[in-house]
């Protein structure tokens, strides 16, 4: 029986198996967005946690559940962060979080994840500082081009062209996962 | 403004919004524009498969020892009981009819597609409006205030539930719905925060009655449990 459904049967072992398999990942993410390390825990339990109360959420034909946890953990860090402010990590901590690098990690998903952070190092340093800062920063497009020193009108820009060269750069793993 | 620059001034923020970084107060109104054009609903589905594959970047950072089996225990698996289900103040009235309305909306599932939104939204939409006008559904009652109703839609029909209590770790629930006395089962559901929302591609024309019981986990070919709401005969 696939993973999801013993989720949606309540199986304890089919909790602790996603636990095991994606709770580095999970962890990874919410430490990246949020600055403090107990919070980031608390990100982690209450990610999975509401994988448990609602499985029904994650639809498997809608992607796979490591992205579904990742999504669900990313949403919850940038709540935490916008709550309160000092939970956020500064601009020079979140871009620094880029060095390219080995990676380590659960097997699964392992060659996707690192096109992924290989087409992230081929943005300019404008495009990353401004999607790194968007995304795993929890600012909005104004406090981009604050903290940037830009017009908005220029993060929005480079927020969308940064999109549109990772979706280029990553072209052919996506239409290989489709 | 014209349209054309309402549009213009959206698509500019059309990525912004994919990662999150629209302001609160702007979102609704992005979004809104988003799911009702075509252009910025297709620029926007190019941007969230990407976006949604930028979470892939990060590093993975171990969790500390403990950790499964505190969330084991903070799920309640360990000690889950077989609680009854929830008493609510108030008897069958238009409360639990817009509590679960309320229920069709926020039970959606979670996606990185706009499109597949849209299509959730339009589903949930018409959902709630079977709901509220009763047209053609077959309402559940329970003891405690425990309420449901089964509504036909455009591809089936839809199940919401209101005041039920989480079933016990090894239950769950299962919806007949009735062909006389004749139980045909409709699928198993788990509740959430005491409402639960599913959509089944049973058409209900040929049902006049429905009933919702507790049954062990996966469910059985018949009802063999409790039943927790019933349709009245």
């Amino acid at each position: 029986m696939e993973l999801a459904d013993r989720l949606m049967e309540r199986d304890e072992s089919a909790l602790r198996v996603v636990i095991a398999t994606y709770g580095g990942l999970v962890h990874g993410i919410a430490r990246r967005v949020v600055a403090d390390q107990t919070m980031a825990e608390e990100v982690a339990q209450d990610t999975f946690l509401a994988m448990w109360r609602r499985p029904g959420a994650y639809d498997p034909e809608r992607g796979s559940l490591q992205a579904f946890l990742l999504g669900v953990a990313r949403n919850k860090a940038i709540d935490a962060v916008r709550k309160e402010e000092s939970l956020k990590r500064t601009k020079e901590s979140l871009i620094r979080g880029y060095v390219p690098g080995e990676m380590a990690g659960p097997a699964d998903g392992f060659a996707e994840r690192q096109q992924v952070q290989g087409a992230l190092d081929q943005l300019s340093d404008l495009q990353k500082e401004a999607l790194v800062l968007a995304y795993f920063g929890g600012r909005t497009y104004r406090e981009v081009a604050e903290e940037l020193g830009i017009p908005e009108g220029t993060a929005k820009t480079r927020l969308r062209d940064g999109l549109t060269k990772l979706r280029h750069l990553m072209a052919g793993s996506m239409e290989a996962n489709e | 403004m014209t349209n054309q620059d309402k549009h213009e001034e959206i698509k500019s923020l059309v990525a912004a919004h994919v990662l999150g970084s629209v302001p609160p107060e702007e979102r609704p109104y992005v979004r809104a524009h988003i799911l009702a054009c075509d252009e910025c609903l297709a620029e926007a589905d190019k941007y969230a498969e990407v976006a949604s594959r930028l979470a892939l970047s990060v590093e993975e950072v171990p969790l500390p020892a403990g950790f499964a089996d505190r969330v084991v225990a903070a799920a309640g698996i360990e000690s889950a009981p077989a609680r009854q289900p929830v008493e609510a103040k108030r008897g069958w009235s238009l409360f639990p009819k817009l509590a679960m309305a309320t229920a069709a909306v926020v039970m959606a599932v979670f996606s990185f597609s706009y499109a597949e939104l849209k299509l959730d939204l339009e589903r949930q939409e018409q959902a709630l409006a079977s709901i509220l006008s009763n047209d053609g559904g077959i309402d559940l009652k329970g003891p405690g205030g425990a309420a449901a109703t089964v509504v036909p839609t455009e591809t089936g029909s839809a199940f919401i539930a209101y005041g039920l209590a989480d079933a016990p770790s090894d239950k769950t629930y299962q919806l007949w719905l009735m062909k006389g006395e004749v139980p045909v089962s409709a699928g198993t559901f788990d509740v959430d925060e005491g409402l639960a929302y599913f959509e089944t591609s049973t058409n209900l024309d040929q049902y006049d009655g429905a009933a919702v019981t507790v049954e062990p986990a996966g469910g059985s070919l018949g009802p063999t449990g409790t039943e927790v709401v019933t349709s009245a005969v």
